[in-house]
């Protein structure tokens, strides 16, 4: 696999998951139910909330039940690195999910330290 | 190329706009508008959100309706953990060229320090960790309610939600009437929950209007605030508090939302009530010590193809009640076709 085609993998990973958190039965936030829909629109429209605080929450809640299944794919990316994103309302899924990709460490992913051990 | 944020909103299509009005605290007259009404989204950036809305546009009244929020984190650097303390500033309102038009004179600036979240329930374990295999084969052309993957991440995260999320602020607000003649600030503490244990209650008669599924409910947001309000003789309720300056208040909050048809129409309720502690004799009277405001939401998602990065909706908007710091009565009746680009 060449690595336009991994990196192309990576994004609909996250795309996959982050539309599967997001429509949590328990806490659905996600209004889309096809893909263009869903990629197109902005951060800001799904269904975080009405009062500033209660979708400053609903993000948070929403960060820790991505993080964690992520976690279970063995894919790390941090709480912080996604509320960052998430603040972001005026950018698209699709931007947000790009982002993502890129900062995520996929299994296989050589890590900042091993890069420099390379780099040595 | 920078994208320009533009919210049309038109009310072509049987839209309405009813407002009702008490302009004294002390009195039950009330006046009735029926108005059109559009409104255009100026900016919405960096925690600032702006919309321009006509009020009356025979007459050519507008008005601005701002939101802003900045939060600054001050404990808990740490990426593995949720739990933070931030500083937040915001205000919110809305400002009428026309003074006499605005319905709903309530600007409120704040700023908090908050624990969010302070705690939280811990969803099931999840087991084993299954590492993902990159290099295999899937149906890029597959829907997302016939993806396996989407399928497992939405089943995981059901299991892995917390039920419960406690936060914490301690808060200083500004609350004025947009000419700043009646303002007074509130001080105090606030405890809110998120939780999805009354779901399956809240959510059973919109569950039997609803065909799809995945369009589920969002966690109840429930906050309990005290207030200790200083400079209550500087508003409308003046005459009610014998010369008090001082106010015992007792803020309930909810928020909640779920889906309801099918797939693309959700209902939200929004409800923020004051009480007074101090059981004041002239305001139970007045019918003032238990002032509230609430919201009424129907949203539908439009599947208009009108090029990328745009969204159509309908929505039917119901406001009432009452707001800080005068708790005039007022009610808006709205709905729109909005298209964001």
């Amino acid at each position: 696999m060449n690595q336009s085609e991994l990196i192309e993998k990576k994004r609909r990973f996250i795309k996959r998951t982050y539309f599967g958190v997001s429509d949590n039965p328990l806490d659905d936030v996600n209004p889309f139910d096809a893909w263009d829909e869903f990629l197109a629109a902005k951060v800001k429209d799904m269904n975080w909330g009405i009062n500033p605080d209660a979708i400053k929450r609903s993000k948070i809640r929403f960060a820790y039940n991505f993080n964690k299944i992520l976690d279970h794919y063995s894919v790390l990316l941090g709480l912080d690195d996604i509320l960052v994103d998430l603040d972001n309302d005026a950018q698209t899924n699709e931007s947000m999910i790009n982002t993502w990709a890129d900062k995520a460490i996929f299994p296989g992913d050589k890590t900042e330290t091993e890069n420099k051990v390379e780099e040595k | 190329m920078k994208k320009a944020l533009l919210m049309i909103a038109c009310l072509g299509f049987g839209s309405l706009a009813v407002a009702q009005v008490n302009k004294n605290a002390d009195t039950t007259a009330k006046k009735s508008i029926v108005e059109k009404s559009s409104s255009f989204k100026i900016f919405d950036k960096y925690g600032l959100k702006v919309d321009l809305k006509f009020i009356d546009p025979e007459k050519g009244s507008f008005g601005i309706d701002y939101q802003f929020q900045l939060d600054r984190n001050l404990l808990g650097h740490d990426p593995a953990k949720i739990n933070k303390l931030n500083l937040s500033l915001g205000s919110r309102g809305f400002v009428t060229v026309a003074e006499d038009k605005n319905k709903n004179s309530s600007l409120i600036s704040e700023i908090k320090l908050e624990g969010q979240p302070l705690f939280h329930v811990k969803g099931k374990e999840l087991g084993p960790r299954t590492p993902i295999d990159l290099s295999a084969e899937d149906d890029p052309e597959l829907p997302p309610g016939k993806d396996p993957l989407v399928d497992e991440a939405r089943n995981l995260a059901a299991q892995v939600a917390s039920p419960l999320w406690l936060s914490f602020n301690l808060h200083a607000k500004h609350e004025t009437t947009q000419d700043f003649r009646n303002s007074d600030f509130a001080f105090g503490p606030q405890l809110s929950v998120s939780t999805s244990y009354l779901s399956a209650f809240l959510d059973f008669p919109f569950g039997l209007l609803r065909a799809a599924k995945n369009n589920n409910p969002r966690q109840l947001d429930l906050s309990v605030g005290y207030d200790y309000v200083t400079g209550a003789n500087k508003t409308s309720l003046a005459p009610l508090l014998d010369d008090a300056k001082f106010m015992n208040r007792l803020n309930l909050k909810a928020e909640w939302e779920t889906g309801i048809f099918s797939g693309n129409e959700r209902i939200a309720f929004l409800f923020d009530s004051y009480y007074d502690l101090d059981r004041n004799l002239l305001l139970k009277n007045a019918g003032k010590d238990w002032n509230y405001f609430y919201m009424i939401r129907i949203e539908k998602l439009l599947k208009i193809n009108l090029g990328p990065g745009t969204k159509t909706k309908v929505a039917v908007k119901y406001t009432a009640g009452e707001l800080p710091p005068n708790f005039d009565k007022g009610f808006v009746l709205g709905g729109g076709f909005s298209i964001d680009f």
